[in-house]
């Protein structure tokens, strides 16, 4: 029973990251100019532009990507793995920008969220992070598998492609509100 | 007949659910934010009127840059705008100020401030103004020390240092109007420019 309710555990925090990439990469994805001057902020040389600009849309579709494979269930090893390099480095940009540019607005996710790095941001960070190395733990430990009705399976990433475009919808109507409830 | 789904498919849509709920909420949440903030109006935002600007300590983005600065509002007219490299409206009202300064019928030095990262601001090219004074501020002077809480907004700073305009300037529109009642405050002060 108690490794049941582990697993399950497990499971939950699993797709809650999901969730939480999906969100962030596809609210990003309606931001990218909003994107890109975070990145400037942070240090990236703006005399590469082509590269900035590749950047921006290269993280938010990363982990667009990522949060999808990991709602499809397959590979798992190497899913969990790119997962947690992928929320170490988001957790290691947090702390250098905590220090050494912190007036930089952050925009995480997009126009949901439009603070400015700071130390309640990095313990989300750290959180995530920690979240993800537990998801890994039990990959190493319990092997678990993710098999499953094929017909399920493409509902339910369609789902969330459903709950992505939702988060870009959300993200860009809160702009446009923002915009004119300035005007 | 019975279908068995896997734990963690099970698992996998409720936290769609969850997530999809948690979603809406954020929503709500902002928009009830953004109703406030329009409930209160600008007329609330800012100092008020009447009241003595205060002084902070800047760095100039186009000028002697690094070497740190003190705004005195006494002394001159100051037109201080407060401006963010990552809204449009803010670009919009640098370059309608731009054209709109020198029919002021004042004499006013016109300071755009931002605590946005030097880099960020030369990546936006309506920043690259050569006709407004571009400075850096540490981040509480627009937030916390003029109480600024949407960009891009404006004030007007007689030459005793007390505030005597203030308001969001987002369009050419504004920024006219805000231009035409300084105009009409100050008819007979200095007709310079």
């Amino acid at each position: 029973m108690i490794q049941l309710i582990v697993q399950a555990t497990i499971f939950l925090i699993r797709f809650l990251l999901a969730a939480v990439l999906i969100t962030s990469g596809a609210a990003k994805l309606t931001d990218t100019r909003g994107f890109t001057l975070t990145l400037i902020g942070l240090g990236l040389p703006t005399r590469r532009n082509y590269l900035i600009r590749s950047l921006s849309l290269l993280f938010p579709l990363l982990e667009l990507g990522l949060g999808l494979v990991i709602v499809s269930g397959r590979w798992p090893e190497v899913v969990d793995i790119l997962l947690l390099a992928l929320l170490t480095f988001f957790s290691a940009v947090v702390i250098r920008a905590v220090i050494t540019t912190p007036n930089v607005t952050c925009r995480c996710f997009g126009a949901l969220s439009n603070s400015q790095f700071s130390g309640r941001g990095l313990v989300r960070s750290l959180l995530l992070t920690f979240l993800a190395a537990v998801v890994e733990w039990n990959d190493i430990v319990n092997q678990p598998r993710f098999d499953g009705p094929p017909i399920a399976i493409i509902l339910l990433i369609l789902g969330y492609l459903i709950f992505a475009a939702a988060a870009a919808e959300a993200a860009k109507t809160l702009a446009l509100i923002k915009e004119r409830s300035a005007s | 007949m019975n279908i068995t789904l896997p734990l963690w498919l099970v698992i996998s849509q409720w936290v769609l659910l969850l997530a999809l709920g948690f979603l809406a909420i954020t929503m709500y949440r902002q928009l009830g934010f953004l109703m406030r903030l329009k409930e209160v109006g600008t007329e609330r935002d800012g100092l008020p009127l009447g009241e003595v600007a205060p002084s902070f300590e800047y760095t100039s983005h186009n000028g002697s840059e690094g070497t740190p600065h003190r705004f005195d509002p006494k002394g001159s007219w100051s037109l201080l705008l407060f401006a963010d490299p990552g809204c449009v409206s803010c670009e919009e009202s640098l370059a309608s100020l731009e054209r709109l300064t020198p029919k002021l019928r004042i004499t006013a030095r016109t300071l755009v401030a931002t605590s946005a990262e030097p880099a960020q601001i030369a990546a936006i090219d309506a920043f690259s103004t050569t006709f407004l004074s571009i400075i850096r501020v540490r981040q509480d002077v627009p937030y916390k020390l003029y109480r600024v809480r949407a960009t891009p907004f404006i004030y007007l700073i007689d030459p005793e240092g007390i505030i005597s305009a203030k308001g969001t300037v987002t369009t050419e529109a504004k920024i006219r109007k805000f231009v035409e009642k300084i105009n009409r405050s100050v008819p007979n002060l200095e007709f310079t420019r």
